[in-house]
């Protein structure tokens, strides 16, 4: 059985075992560990940004999407990667040339969002913390996030 | 400013108010002199006795306020590591016992953003009452950590 590496600092946090209780080493590529910044979040990871934190606030500190609502609904955020070419899909299944995002909320307040690799996995960032590459995207239900409500897709850019 | 530099602008300050009660002193200098000038003396020991323990209160009230803010934040940094959202990490109760301080957490929170560029900024618009990140940094953590800073230099508050 595996653990987690060092480079994986979210996971030595007291409540790690609490927010992702069905998240295990198995579960991701353990090589693709970044560093834990403040940078960015998961919203602006799913989107393929890493330099800047994607976030509808009312005190305007974040960016989000010009012209979409700044609000935290999952229709706010549907149109913020709408705004990037996705739009609404079935499934998560992996398809040739197509790029998807899982967007996770708990009701209707978004938690997270994830991005689907060309190889079929998904990677997530998580908060302030890491971004990592993981198997599928049940092993992050459960806990903080939620489940997942909405996926989308686009034309995957090369 | 980090609370050394806090404490010796107090200190400046009431030795300030000590030097410029010795000037006013009949004596011409000489008043901290014993049986000089009774008078002036009486006046300079007052002032001198007050001074102390205002000095050592203030150190004192400084270093609890400075132990009371670290250990909130890190609590709050050491528990909201997975969250995307700063509205919600914002929420936490640590977070919000540092906002309820008020402008005298400003110091604090400046410093620890020097050191440590977090999401220190749904608070300090909040206790600012304004927001001195441009729109075309607005989520770029270095920027905005950076233009909170030149704000409370020009405040007094760095």
């Amino acid at each position: 059985m595996s653990s987690w590496p060092s480079t994986f600092t979210l996971s030595t946090d007291a409540s790690f075992q609490r927010d992702f209780p069905r998240l295990r080493p198995h579960h991701c590529d353990l090589n693709s560990v970044s560093t834990a910044t403040p940078n960015y979040n998961c919203i602006a990871w799913a989107a393929s940004e890493s330099d800047r934190w994607w976030e509808p606030d009312s005190q305007l500190n974040y960016y989000w999407p010009p012209n979409v609502v700044r609000e935290y609904t999952l229709s706010a955020y549907i149109e913020a990667y709408r705004s990037l070419g996705y739009e609404i899909c079935a499934s998560e299944a992996l398809e040739v040339d197509i790029e998807k995002v899982a967007i996770f909320a708990d009701g209707d307040w978004p938690t997270h969002a994830a991005r689907q690799l060309s190889d079929g996995k998904w990677t997530t960032k998580f908060g302030r913390a890491e971004d990592i590459d993981h198997i599928d995207l049940n092993c992050l239900t459960g806990g903080i996030y939620g489940r997942v409500h909405v996926f989308m897709q686009r034309i995957r850019i090369k | 400013m980090n609370i050394d530099d806090i404490a010796k602008t107090a200190r400046e300050s009431i030795l300030a108010g000590i030097l410029s009660s010795i000037s006013q002193a009949p004596t011409g200098g000489y008043a901290w002199f014993p049986g000089r000038n009774s008078a002036a003396q009486t006046t300079f020991d007052q002032q001198t006795v007050t001074a102390i323990f205002e000095n050592r209160s203030l150190r004192h009230q400084l270093d609890e306020a400075q132990c009371a803010f670290k250990k909130l934040a890190d609590q709050w940094k050491a528990e909201t590591r997975a969250l995307s959202s700063t509205k919600i990490i914002a929420m936490h109760p640590a977070y919000q016992k540092i906002m309820v301080m008020g402008k005298r957490a400003l110091p604090f929170i400046l410093n620890d953003l020097r050191r440590d560029e977090n999401h220190w900024f749904w608070a300090l618009s909040y206790i600012a009452d304004e927001n001195p990140v441009p729109p075309e940094s607005r989520g770029k953590v270095h920027e905005m950590a950076g233009a909170w800073l030149d704000w409370g230099r020009k405040n007094g508050y760095v």
